[in-house]
């Protein structure tokens, strides 16, 4: 199953990916689209962690998904083989029992273009994903942070995850219980710190 | 196998495609005494003509061609050592496994004997009668949900509400005082004459109109009274075969009955509650269909075990949005509340000591899922209340 993968530890938090996102959702397509009467809003929206880190923190289509079973309206459904979680805003009636539901806090209220209010979220850009095109955040990235590929297989691919843990444990010696790419991206500031005060 | 579904709402709805999703050679009856399958949770949008009739659909019964799908008839009698149940035109049916999804009916207190101008609202003929009968005003009965969404209907039908309230406030079930008063400051904004520490003493008919009686022997002529005050499980078929009942069907943690190859779910089911720590029923649309997919899973040989379930609930109206979940208020439970005044929001968690039992959000919906799933685990323990309010939720999934 191909979907959007995100590595935090990657991320510099420089909102291309917002602004990729809304201009793909917009009416126009078009970077003026700002201006236009009701504007395109991002489904991508970058948080900080504890450690003041950007997080790019979007949709990632669960399955079985609390905010489709939570729609009291079933206006969430699913599409392209079950893999992608969608929102008709047509059938939208802005109860927010899906943002009550969504444990990642994605879910957004906002208006569209048929002046409509509606609940919003990631899409996973269907329609350029028809055309054949990567999502139109995971095309903005430049550092690699949003990745659109197979979850299995990138979930594989360990060697370059063992070679970070050796440059871990370089760093620290004492290993603590889970290392994740934060706790690496934090040794390494530490450790740039250190040489810097030599 | 033979798998029979009873009730086809919310819960029953979800177990089925997920049967059906999951499996193809199973033989599923589904069984559902109303002619559509219909959302009950927008029937209040119905009656404020927000929403067509046809809009509350939430599936077609064509669409069920593979299945055997029987509407319009209860069911009378679960007869255990023969494994079938008997339908109301007496027709058996055998099952393997049987899933009691019926629901529960609304609360009738005695002053409900008048049927003409008296209703509740929890099915489409109750919403069709109520139609027909409404003309200029209304009389809604009970501050809960139900109460509260049914008078902001009326409200966007310019039809002349009064609200009778027997608590100090409204939502006193689910939600702390401070909250209760936000949502009655709003509903005094939207002119609904609010009627508080106040009860139905008598109901009685007067040239076609309603009369009712208030405690302080007010008296109210209106069109219509809608009582909201609250469910009953519907335990009676469950009973008489023999299962074990409290307030509602009691089920274990795979949602099996006392009789193993029957489950129940949704409304009826007696489950576990993650915060009160023992079994509860939250009669909410989520959790139904969350147990509806469990217990399909669990039928199918998966064996997951249901976690438990919090009540929570969203309201929104033209001028505010309310979130509320899990307990606001009881014994040795405290509340801390971040205001922005400006903005008109708040956010407000509760701790019973240290541990995060309930939140309320008003105006910023956003995070609430966040702190939702939160509780849902069941051992957030918070230290400072005032730094967990001011961060950012996400930064507390240990990222």
């Amino acid at each position: 199953m191909k979907t959007v993968i995100i590595n935090p530890e990657r991320c510099v938090g420089c909102m291309q990916c917002r602004f990729q996102c809304a201009l793909a959702h917009s009416k126009s397509k078009d970077y003026f689209s700002v201006f236009e009467e009701i504007p395109s809003k991002p489904r991508i929206h970058i948080v900080k962690t504890k450690d003041k880190e950007p997080f790019p923190n979007k949709c990632r289509h669960c399955n079985p998904a609390p905010c489709e079973q939570s729609c009291i309206t079933k206006a969430i459904y699913r599409a392209n083989n079950d893999e992608i979680v969608l929102i008709n805003p047509d059938k939208c009636i802005n109860c927010g029992m899906c943002a009550m539901a969504c444990p990642f806090g994605v879910i957004r209220y906002h208006l569209y273009p048929h002046r409509k209010l509606s609940a919003h979220k990631c899409d996973q850009c269907i329609l350029r994903l028809t055309e054949g095109e990567k999502p139109a955040c995971v095309s903005a990235c430049k550092v690699s942070a949003l990745v659109y590929d197979d979850i299995n297989k990138y979930m594989t691919n360990v060697e370059g995850r063992k070679i970070a843990e050796l440059v871990y444990l370089g760093i620290r010696e004492k290993r603590e219980e889970n290392i994740n790419g934060y706790n690496l991206l934090k040794a390494y500031n530490k450790s740039l710190l250190e040489i810097s005060r030599r | 196998m033979n798998i029979v579904i009873v009730g086809l709402s919310a819960g029953g709805l979800s177990c089925l495609k997920t049967l059906l999703k999951y499996s193809k050679d199973i033989n599923i009856t589904a069984i559902t005494n109303e002619d559509r399958i219909y959302s009950r949770c927008l029937l209040t949008y119905l009656l404020g003509r927000e929403l067509g009739e046809k809009d509350i659909n939430i599936a077609d019964i064509n669409d069920f061609r593979q299945i055997n799908l029987i509407t319009g008839k209860n069911v009378t009698e679960i007869k255990r050592e023969k494994k079938t149940i008997v339908l109301e035109d007496g027709k058996e049916i055998s099952y393997d496994k049987l899933i009691l999804a019926v629901g529960a009916d609304p609360l009738r207190p005695t002053y409900t004997k008048e049927e003409n101008n008296v209703f509740t609202l929890r099915y489409l003929r109750e919403a069709v009668k109520i139609e027909k009968r409404l003309k200029n005003s209304v009389v809604v009965v009970g501050g809960g949900y139900v109460g509260i969404k049914s008078a902001y209907g009326f409200y966007k039908r310019k039809v002349y509400t009064t609200m009778v309230v027997t608590s100090p406030y409204p939502l006193s079930v689910t939600a702390d005082e401070e909250t209760g008063r936000v949502v009655e400051k709003e509903l005094i904004k939207m002119k609904i004459d609010l009627k508080l520490k106040s009860d139905v003493i008598d109901i009685s008919k007067k040239e076609g109109l309603a009369k009712v009686t208030l405690r302080d022997e007010t008296e109210i002529h209106c069109d219509a009274v809608i009582v909201g005050k609250g469910v009953k499980p519907n335990i009676k078929l469950a009973k008489n075969a023999g299962l074990d009942c409290e307030n509602g069907i009691l089920v274990n943690e795979y949602l099996q009955t006392s009789d193993k190859d029957i489950f129940a779910i949704g409304d009826c089911a007696e489950s576990f509650d993650i915060i009160r720590k023992e079994r509860y029923i939250n009669a909410i649309w989520p959790v139904a269909e969350e147990q509806g997919y469990f217990c399909a899973l669990n039928i199918l040989g998966r064996d997951v075990s249901y976690p438990g379930s919090i009540s929570m609930n969203s309201l929104k109206m033209e001028n505010f949005h309310l979130i509320t979940a899990g307990l606001l208020k009881g014994d040795g439970i405290k509340t801390h509340t971040l205001w922005h005044k400006n903005k008109n929001q708040f956010r407000k968690i509760a701790l019973k000591d240290d541990l995060l039992v309930g939140v309320a959000f008003l105006n910023n919906p956003e995070d609430a899922g966040v702190y939702v799933n939160l509780i849902k685990k069941g051992d957030t323990r918070i230290s400072n209340p005032e730094e967990f309010l001011t961060t950012t939720p996400v930064s507390y999934y240990k990222i």
